[in-house]
């Protein structure tokens, strides 16, 4: 083709390309000149033309802050429209981040077991705002046109990482016509315009917990209090309940939520009552595990905080109920250090958590290290001699964190150093959460250190990371540790379930002479038996036994378990059991997908090896031919 | 010659110690420290005798001068006697161990009650009269005193003291298991690191409060500095019902150099005491139902020290007392223990076993010097610039308990320390003021972000009752919910006010609150106000003179117990009325001695001067100067 060709052919596509666009969606651009980086306003058509005045007031605001903000508004017809559009703004105007006002497709996720907890289809925008996962499209509802199912696609990475963050403002169904749902989203827009001035910094905490053993309460408790160094001066300024059996502290915690110079709330195991009645004003409230967030229903929880007549800001709430082991306020000192909250947000999703809210909010900063700076920072160098002089124990979390994110190659260095010389428990714990993605050598020598770590919460990272990966020659550890951790609960419980893992009789060996050699106890006799009772006991026991067993109801059981317990010594007989054509085709690929979960396995390169092969083999149908290739993508 | 003479003089010394006299072996090491004497009865020595002898020379290899008295002991008086003369020499004293079965001193409390507690406070602060009453009819060990009138009401010991004591009728048994206690602690090193602690407490010692156990675990971070850095440095045990097994099985841990058990249930002491395990961990601190009550031969303190495991020594009080543990810190430091014991004493507390003992000396003061020399209010001083918690904390106890400091130079630390056992041990030297420093210190500690701090601010407002106080309580109650302990204080700690004040500050506080049930909240404080309290009925029973003269003075006494500080007037009207019997007014003066922090004793003090000047029989005046003497 000829040069001139050529060049006519490329101004042609980009004219379609802009006619396309114009067609499609109106954008406002933003009033400032876009540099770095950009914000995006995601709404429907409808919403913009009645909520047109409070929408450019809101940009205005986000403006304010010298984050350009455009507004992007249109009839979307489904959720790939959208996410086009959103490829097409971080190309050309670096967007950070977005927020989805009013009606904007909702995505259901199936097919992602092996990156959450649940085997429905998850409400997820992380169809939107993590461009490197790919979907595919199954079929629109036809109860609720707004969800659109997908499938998370063949060949999509098995991690979220996302591009950019989210939140939605997607109002409630109205319950008199004086609020209907544009009146619902002015009113919230009025609301987070006004929760800009006075600046506010956060020294104000809360959190409720209304069961947990004592000492796995008293560790996160000094996480958050690291977290927030400002929150210690008094009291009143860390409001932190910790319920028993009666659920005194549940109407206090309603009352907590009313507070107007309260900053965050985290609220763990709360059936939370009528929301509406509440009127909640702290400003951001996180939800660690009941699933009010489930945005595909008409009265979302989560959606009562953000549309109550109180001043409350923002939610963090998940669509379904989480993924286990998750550290849902990992870095969230950040949030004091010049982060917003979508910033932070992004750090920490999975599938199913989301942001209701404006996502550009930003608490005053009150820490000597500020970190805006740093989050798009793609200059390792520029990195890691930020955090020689961070001094914060949030702001040398964050920065490691994000050397990780950047791949820098002399992390297993720092990560080691860090770990072995910080005092600060949050750092150590990033430390070894960081490991946790590192090459063998590194991640073993520190897990060793991790398990035996003075403050709970870490060794507890260590020993589910454990059980994911499976290797026998963690087993001496474990015992180990479950001898010297006979006052932390919690931790007993975690190895009860780690050990699950393993054969049985291995442990056994182990364990046979880890308690006689041990002088912990008064009675080894009887506290190795208490241990044998614990462990080798219960339904996680009968897993093989299920699998191999010649009822499908018993086989489908075993296999929903391998989920939960990634029972490693089995690898080869489940592989033989995907292979074997006279098993019901559905079995094999509930056993393919159970494998996906996998990921951590140390016999993973013998899935690998045997998906490769099953994706070849015309001898098995395409469904199953379909399925090992999607395990192979999720494990690998 | 000479050998003959020695021979001579032994044999004498033997003849008279058969009419009940001692004998005194002097120290073999030459030194111009502070002694230690061990005293021992005299069968106890001659079974015991090699190990004893062992025993002083582990003493002295430590750098002490170590007697050693034994003989046949009556009374205590016979022992303390000798104490106060190797106390007054030159070379003084600066602990005592007593071995083997020497005299109990029951000593009635302070206060006048009727029950005598075990007390060695007789031997060791000899700033202290006591006045002998009787030996028990029972049990001849036990010899009963009381405080003499003129005597000081404060315990300040003047050295450090300890038991090693089994009781029992099987004498041999005892005699071996002394000589094999103090084979023990000749053979244990006195360089182990205090870097395993194990901490174990019930439900019922924090009211059940979470948080008061989440926050103790920042304290022991400050007391214990060179605790491993492992899950095994620091075992703080969560409270059940039953810790009995855990309690035990800690008890085996051979790595373990301080356990304290902290709790209101007795059954975990009971338990090993009827499995007699041998014990391992160095110390033990117990805080539970007196198992240091060594006036009976049952005391479970000793089962810890008299076995074949590690243990050197045992904590325990010989009556329910508090435990304050906020010198912990001191023993990571290696202080002597006896030294770290005889800190913020009291009557109850005791030591069992070596109190000569210590941990590895990591010690940059040499603070086993400095305690035991005359107190210096200048080196105190300088060491509470240190920037060390532990340092600090012992420096503020030195002033405060001498006197030495003024309120203003205390403040800062209250108010600006970031160490929570620092903050705690300024609160506590404040108190000594009574002045405006301490009601402020104690108003902002309401709500101090260590539990125990709040804790004992609500206790402090109790005994001042100063009405600015109300405010800061009600912010408590109404904003501290997380915390149950402080809650259950403060809510009887308003029975210390004036309950319209209290009401209406209730009231006001739920009236601006943005509380979802406020109105119902407010209606219930109402009613709960409507009737008035037993104190507030008190104080109108007393004034009333139909009533039989014992009710109004069991009465007045009730108000005093609970520091009814609204009643202060109503009683000093009845003492000033001379037409109220003399008996009545002398009791009631009695009461006002209780009131000694509150902000109505000037009041009270003025009273009294101008009760001095008047007319008033002797009696009277005799009670108001003892009184003034309590308040001040």
């Amino acid at each position: 083709m000829k040069a001139s060709h050529k060049l006519f052919l490329i101004l042609l596509v980009s004219y379609l390309s802009i006619l396309n666009t114009v067609r499609a969606q109106e954008i406002i651009p933003s009033t400032l000149e876009i540099t770095d980086r950009s914000f995006a306003i995601i709404t429907d058509r409808s919403t913009f033309e009645k909520c047109q005045k409070e929408i450019l007031s809101y940009r205005d605001v986000i403006e304010s802050t010298q984050l350009p903000a455009l507004i992007v508004y249109h009839d979307w017809k489904n959720p790939e429209q959208l996410k086009k559009e959103l490829q097409k703004l971080y190309e050309t105007s670096k967007i950070e981040g977005v927020i989805f006002i009013g009606d904007i497709p909702v995505p259901m996720v199936l097919k992602a077991q092996h990156l959450t907890n649940v085997s429905t289809a998850i409400p997820s925008d992380r169809f939107y705002d993590d461009f490197e996962l790919t979907f595919d499209f199954l079929e629109q509802s036809k109860t609720n046109p707004q969800l659109f199912f997908y499938n998370l696609g063949l060949s999509s990475p098995n991690r979220i990482k996302s591009t950019i963050y989210s939140a939605r403002l997607k109002p409630l169904t109205a319950t008199d016509k004086k609020n209907d749902k544009y009146q619902q989203i002015s009113t919230y827009l009025n609301k987070a315009i006004q929760a800009r001035a006075p600046k506010n910094s956060i020294d104000q905490v809360m959190s409720y917990v209304a069961y947990q053993p004592l000492s796995t309460w008293s560790s996160q408790s000094y996480f958050l209090e690291e977290q927030f160094p400002q929150i210690s001066k008094a009291s009143t300024q860390f409001q932190n309940y910790k319920d028993d059996k009666q659920r005194l502290l549940q109407d206090e915690t309603l009352n907590q939520l009313r507070r107007h110079d309260l900053d965050i709330a985290f609220i763990r195991q709360y059936p939370l009552p009528d929301v509406s009645t509440i009127h909640p004003n702290v400003t951001l409230s996180i939800f660690a595990d009941n699933p009010i967030g489930n945005f595909s229903e008409a009265q979302y929880n989560a959606g009562q905080f953000t549309f109550s007549k109180g001043a409350a800001l923002a939610a963090l709430a998940n669509t379904v109920q989480p993924a286990l082991h998750r550290h849902p306020t990992y870095l969230i000192g950040s949030l004091a250090m010049g982060l917003n909250i979508g910033q932070w947000a992004k750090l920490n999703n999975t599938l199913e958590s989301h942001l209701f809210g404006d996502p550009t909010f930003t608490f005053a900063i009150s820490s000597t290290d500020t970190l805006s700076r740093f989050v798009h920072e793609k200059n390792n160098k520029r990195l890691v001699e930020a955090l020689s002089k961070a001094k914060s124990p949030e702001g040398q979390s964050f920065l490691l964190n994000q050397l990780s994110l950047n791949n820098y190659d002399g992390l297993p260095k720092l990560i080691t150093q860090y770990y072995d010389n910080s005092n600060y428990t949050t750092v150590r714990y990033t430390c070894i959460h960081l490991a946790d993605q590192q090459e063998e050598e590194t991640r073993s020598a520190l897990f060793a250190k991790g398990i035996k770590d003075v403050d709970e919460s870490i060794r507890l990272e260590v020993i589910h990371a454990i059980a994911r990966i499976g290797d026998p020659i963690f087993i001496p550890a474990l015992i180990d540790a479950y001898i010297e951790n006979q006052h932390a609960e919690g931790i007993l419980s975690a190895i009860n379930m780690a050990l699950y893992v393993f054969n049985k009789d291995l442990i056994k060996n182990i364990a046979e002479q880890r308690f006689m050699t041990a002088n912990s106890f008064i009675d080894q006799v009887k506290e190795k038996e208490k241990f044998y009772e614990t462990q080798f006991t219960g339904i996680y026991l009968e897993i093989d036994k299920n699998i191999f067993d010649t009822k499908p109801d018993n086989q489908r059981q075993g296999i929903t378990d391998l989920r939960t317990i990634h029972y490693h010594p089995s690898v080869t007989r489940y592989l033989e059991f995907v292979r074997n054509s006279k098993m019901p085709i559905d079995l094999r690929i509930a056993m393919l997908e159970s494998l996906s979960c996998f990921r951590d396995s140390y016999r993973k390169q013998e899935i690998i090896a045997a998906c490769k092969e099953l994706m070849v083999d015309t001898r098995h149908s395409k469904r199953l031919r379909d399925e090992a290739r999607r395990t192979l993508n999720n494990v690998n | 010659m000479q050998k003959s003479l020695l021979a001579l003089l032994v044999l004498l010394s033997t003849a008279t110690m058969a009419y009940g006299q001692l004998k005194i072996e002097k120290p073999t090491l030459a030194s111009n420290n502070k002694a230690f004497a061990i005293v021992v009865d005299q069968d106890t020595y001659t079974h015991t005798e090699d190990a004893l002898k062992a025993y002083q020379k582990t003493v002295e290899s430590d750098g002490i001068p170590t007697y050693i008295i034994h003989g046949v002991f009556n009374r205590p008086d016979d022992i303390k006697k000798e104490l106060i003369k190797l106390h007054k020499t030159k070379q003084s004293l600066e602990g005592a161990v007593f071995v083997g079965n020497i005299p109990v001193p029951m000593v009635y409390d302070f206060s006048g009650h009727v029950t005598a507690t075990p007390s060695d406070r007789f031997y060791d602060d000899l700033h202290l009269n006591f006045e002998y009453i009787k030996q028990d009819a029972n049990q001849s060990n036990l010899h009963y005193y009381k405080l003499q009138e003129s005597s000081p009401r404060e315990i300040n010991p003047s050295f450090y003291s300890a038991r090693i004591y089994y009781p029992t009728l099987k004498y041999d048994e005892a005699h071996e298991a002394i000589n094999n206690y103090l084979l023990k602690v000749t053979r244990t090193r006195r360089d182990n690191i205090l870097d395993h602690v194990v901490s174990s407490t019930n439900q019922d010692y924090y009211n059940g409060c979470t948080t008061a156990w989440k926050d103790e675990l920042k304290a022991y971070k400050e007391y214990f500095p060179f605790l491993v850095k492992q899950v095994n440095g620091l075992q703080q045990l969560a409270f059940k019902t039953d810790n009995n097994t855990a309690i035990l099985n800690e008890l085996q841990r051979k790595e373990v150099d301080l356990l304290l058990i902290r709790s209101d249930s007795s059954s975990t002491i009971q338990v090993t005491a009827t499995r007699e395990p041998d014990t391992y961990p160095l110390y033990l601190i117990l805080d539970t139902q007196p198992a240091g009550a060594f006036d009976n031969m049952e005391y479970t303190a000793r089962q810890y020290i008299f076995n074949s495991g590690n243990t050197i020594a045992v904590q325990a009080n010989t009556r329910p007392a508090p435990t304050d543990i906020n010198f912990s810190g001191l023993l990571s430091y290696g202080l002597r223990w006896g030294h770290v014991h005889n800190l913020g004493l009291t009557l109850e507390r005791h030591l069992f076993g070596d109190p000569t003992f210590h941990f590895a000396n990591k010690d940059t003061e040499n603070l086993n010097a400095k305690l035991s020399q005359e107190d210096n209010p200048e080196y105190w001083r300088s060491l509470l610039k240190k920037d060390n918690a532990i340092y600090q904390t012992l420096a503020l106890f030195k002033l405060s308990s001498s006197n030495t400091s003024s309120s203003e130079a205390i403040m800062p630390y209250f108010e600006n320390s970031p160490y929570r056992t620092v903050r705690l041990q300024a609160l506590h030297a404040l108190s000594i003021h009574k002045d405006k420093h301490f009601t402020n210190a104690v108003s902002t500690g309401l709500g101090d972000e260590y539990e125990l701090i709040a804790q004992q601010a609500t206790r402090y407002a109790g005994i001042i009752g100063d009405t600015v106080l109300i405010g800061p309580l009600t912010q408590a109650w109404l904003n501290d919910k997380s915390r149950r302990r402080v809650q259950q204080h403060v809510k009887s700690t308003f029975e210390a006010f004036d309950r319209n004040l209290v009401e209406k500050s209730l009231l006001t506080a739920l009236h601006n609150s943005n509380r979802l049930h406020q109105e119902t909240e407010i209606e219930s404080i109402k009613s709960q106000y409507t009737q008035p309290a037993t104190l507030e009925s008190s104080l109108e029973q007393i004034k009333d003179r139909t009533r039989p003269k014992e009710e109004r003075i069991r009465l007045v006494q009730l108000m005093a117990t609970h520091n009814y500080h609204p009643g202060i007037d109503g009683i000093l009207a009845i003492i000033n009325d001379k037409q109220e019997p003399i008996e009545l007014r002398v009791a009631f003066i009695t009461a006002l001695g209780g009131f000694s922090h509150s902000w109505k004793r000037e009041t009270i003090l003025a009273n009294f001067q101008t009760l001095l000047k008047s007319k008033a029989t002797k009696e009277l005046k005799i009670e108001v100067e003892r009184t003034i003497n309590r308040l001040n």
